[in-house]
């Protein structure tokens, strides 16, 4: 069997700030010139002796956690960024779809757009061409064709995002969560064109938290932990349990601690505690019984006032499908926490009420509103994860977990 | 049996040559960036692409008052404003290049973490970008000398592509250069706009290289752009061919610039996604 992708020894070592600090003239001038090695302790291995054989054909499936090096590995293959170490082969033409719509402008039109982001993906100007009518059809929009797609619903924005990369002609194709976009049904669409392009004989990598998505598409799986391999198997359900298994095996760390002075710090705000409390900022034990009060806590000095400031955090559900992101400006203005410059602890009621049992993960997220990220969601950024478990109602009938993400006791009444 | 597939290498070590023959797969992509960016800027503008011909426009009004008008420059038998503007356009060329190129890594961040192509595409198709603005001034060249009655001399008309060659390659070296430097050390993106405008004061732009001080003279021609800029204004109005010398000079630093720019480039390439 031939292999598609043989990789070997592949390692990748980040800076552990990652690209936090906007390098500034002086201060890595000295490091880049001299090229002197980064000290060990200010990097870290995102990914470190990967041997992975995919041959040609099979539908390789990559989970594991945040930050187990799934996504580091799909951008080198993509080529995005270098190893550091080692070395991947891939054999054939390789499509890449880190993200759907990537290099799409707002204010050029469907077609335009089309042509525009075929090319990124490495298409010729021809075979777009020849693919257009096709990828219109998928997308469902011949009537607008010729509007800018700033004027698209978000749906038709995603549909035709998704239509260019799904009809490109890789030998490889590597993908990324690009599932996890769009409404349901969408979704379906999504999915049936990847059952597709995997039955038509091609080999794809396809990084994913939808376990059941892997589990349906893919004819192996590999399951990453800090950066290693943890499980890989044709075995998909096996390596799945592995990682779930895995990431159930380790306590939920509901408290975030900055580790070290200027860790993630940031011209805007710089968090140096996150965790689920009580009301008066004590750590609470997990799990969490549903009918306790518990509150996401926030702590962290704002570096300078910015009227744009927006603090919040997005939370998760186990399967990495995002619930909901909550900001502290979401009420209205005059309720809003002042945020002048300095140390602050802001405080925000978890909806335990309406959540179901089960783990969650809450990410810092935080903004200048409508100018910048500074915690983009999905990026680096103070994390923690909480588990659910028990006073779920006062209700003899309601004893164990029900199915369904949310689990909400609504207030029944007889009307007539 | 099918050809065997390309094998794709993908290691530590940087890849060899300067990225030329990558480009070139890529021109399609290269020119779309540069049509997507000539699109979207003048849409929803009043003006629309006559920006492009305002804002030369503008800058030979600001230099006619300045130096035509209280500073007394001296032309020869050629109005200033012609002067003036022959000189701006090929400066604008050669700025606005730079400028662009030099933001382009730091404006198309998300493209750089997300999806590869040879990275050069970006400079240069921002160079290209600037190019057709010059196009444009170049109309409003034209209708200036009819109304100021100033003929171009055919022959000369005809050197003038090269010229303007000369500018973009001198434009494009900086611009590599920039472009990485500038993805680095984002403090150079707030310099930017400063260097080119002690650039353009240090350049024959609204007054002769001829009224430069003999014994400055040596130092002002090292600045590439002077013999670029005296040879497109010797296409437009004519009088003193500049020294072939400075031509030379220009040409050589054009290649010089350009080479050395995309090796730099090469070498540094591999860690545009990480520090992005």
């Amino acid at each position: 069997m031939t292999a598609a992708i043989t990789i070997r020894g592949l390692g990748k070592r980040y800076a552990r700030h990652g690209h936090a600090p906007a390098g500034s003239l002086n201060e890595t001038l000295a490091r880049w010139l001299g090229r002197a090695p980064a000290r060990s302790d200010e990097t870290f291995w995102a990914l470190r002796d990967l041997d992975i054989d995919v041959p040609v054909g099979q539908v390789l499936g990559v989970i594991g956690r945040n930050g187990a090096g799934k996504s580091t590995l799909l951008k080198i293959l993509a080529r995005v960024t270098a190893p550091t170490e080692g070395y991947a082969e891939v054999r054939g033409r390789v499509g890449s779809l880190l993200e759907v719509g990537t290099g799409f402008h707002p204010e050029l039109s469907g077609r335009d757009n089309i042509l525009l982001n075929g090319l990124i993906l490495g298409m010729s100007r021809r075979e777009v061409r020849a693919k257009f009518d096709e990828i219109v059809a998928f997308a469902e929009m011949d009537r607008f064709i010729d509007t800018p797609v700033k004027y698209y619903s978000s749906g038709m924005y995603m549909r035709l995002a998704f239509a260019v990369p799904a009809h490109l002609d890789a030998d490889v194709l590597l993908t990324d969560e690009v599932l996890a976009v769009g409404d349901v049904q969408f979704q379906a669409k999504c999915l049936g064109k990847m059952k597709e392009v995997a039955s038509g004989g091609r080999t794809v990598l396809f990084v994913s938290h939808n376990m059941n998505a892997v589990a349906d598409l893919c004819s192996a799986a590999v399951c990453l932990k800090q950066g290693r391999i943890e499980a890989m198997s044709s075995d998909v359900r096996s390596v799945i349990r592995t990682a779930i298994a895995a990431g159930g095996g380790d306590a939920p760390r509901a408290e975030w601690r900055a580790e070290q002075v200027g860790e993630f710090a940031n011209p805007f705000f710089t968090p140096t505690r996150m965790a689920i409390t009580d009301a008066s900022g004590v750590a609470l034990p997990m799990p969490l019984a549903r009918d306790v009060p518990a509150y996401l806590w926030l702590e962290g000095s704002v570096e300078r006032e910015d009227p744009g400031l927006e603090l919040g955090f997005a939370l998760h559900g186990e399967g990495g499908e995002l619930l909901f992101w909550s900001t502290h400006t979401d009420g209205p203005p005059r309720a809003w926490p002042p945020m002048p410059a300095g140390r602050a602890t802001l405080r925000a009621p978890l909806p335990l009420g309406a959540l179901n049992e089960g783990r969650y993960r809450a990410d810092l997220i935080c903004s200048l509103f409508n100018r910048e990220w500074v915690f983009e969601p999905g990026t680096k950024a103070p994390t923690l994860t909480y588990a659910v478990e028990g006073g779920l109602s006062e209700s003899p009938y309601w004893r164990s977990a029900r199915p369904g993400l949310m689990a909400p006791v609504l207030e029944w009444e007889r009307v007539g | 049996m099918p050809d065997a597939p390309p094998v794709l290498r993908i290691t530590a070590e940087r890849r060899s040559g300067l990225g030329f023959v990558e480009l070139w797969h890529v021109r399609e992509l290269t020119l779309f960036f540069a049509l997507r960016e000539i699109k979207s800027r003048y849409r929803q503008t009043v003006l629309g692409v006559g920006w492009a011909v305002l804002q030369p426009l503008m800058a030979m009004l600001v230099f006619y008052v300045v130096f035509g008008r209280i500073g007394k420059m001296a032309t020869g038998s050629v109005p200033y404003p012609v002067f003036a503007l022959s000189g701006l356009i090929a400066w604008q060329l050669f700025s606005s290049a730079v400028t662009g190129a030099g933001q382009s890594l730091v404006s198309n961040q998300g493209l750089l973490t997300k999806v590869y192509f040879e990275r050069l595409a970006f400079p240069v198709s921002a160079t290209l970008i600037a190019v057709v603005d010059a196009m444009v001034a170049l109309g409003l060249l034209a209708i200036v000398m009819v109304w100021s009655g100033v003929a171009p001399d055919p022959l000369r008309v005809l050197a003038m592509p090269l010229v303007l060659a000369l500018v973009f390659a001198l434009a494009a070296g900086v611009g590599v250069w920039l472009a990485a430097l500038v993805l680095r050390f984002r403090d150079l993106r707030h310099a930017l706009p400063l260097l080119i405008q002690l650039w353009m004061f240090t350049s024959p732009v609204g007054y002769p290289a001829s009224r430069v001080p003999a014994e400055w003279r040596l130092l002002y021609d090292l600045n590439p752009v002077v013999g670029a800029i005296e040879a497109f204004r010797w296409t437009v109005i004519g009088g003193d061919a500049p020294p072939m010398i400075s031509v030379v000079w220009a040409a050589v630093a054009a290649l010089v610039l350009f080479t050395t720019g995309a090796a730099f480039f090469q070498r540094v390439e591999r860690t545009f996604a990480d520090i992005a």
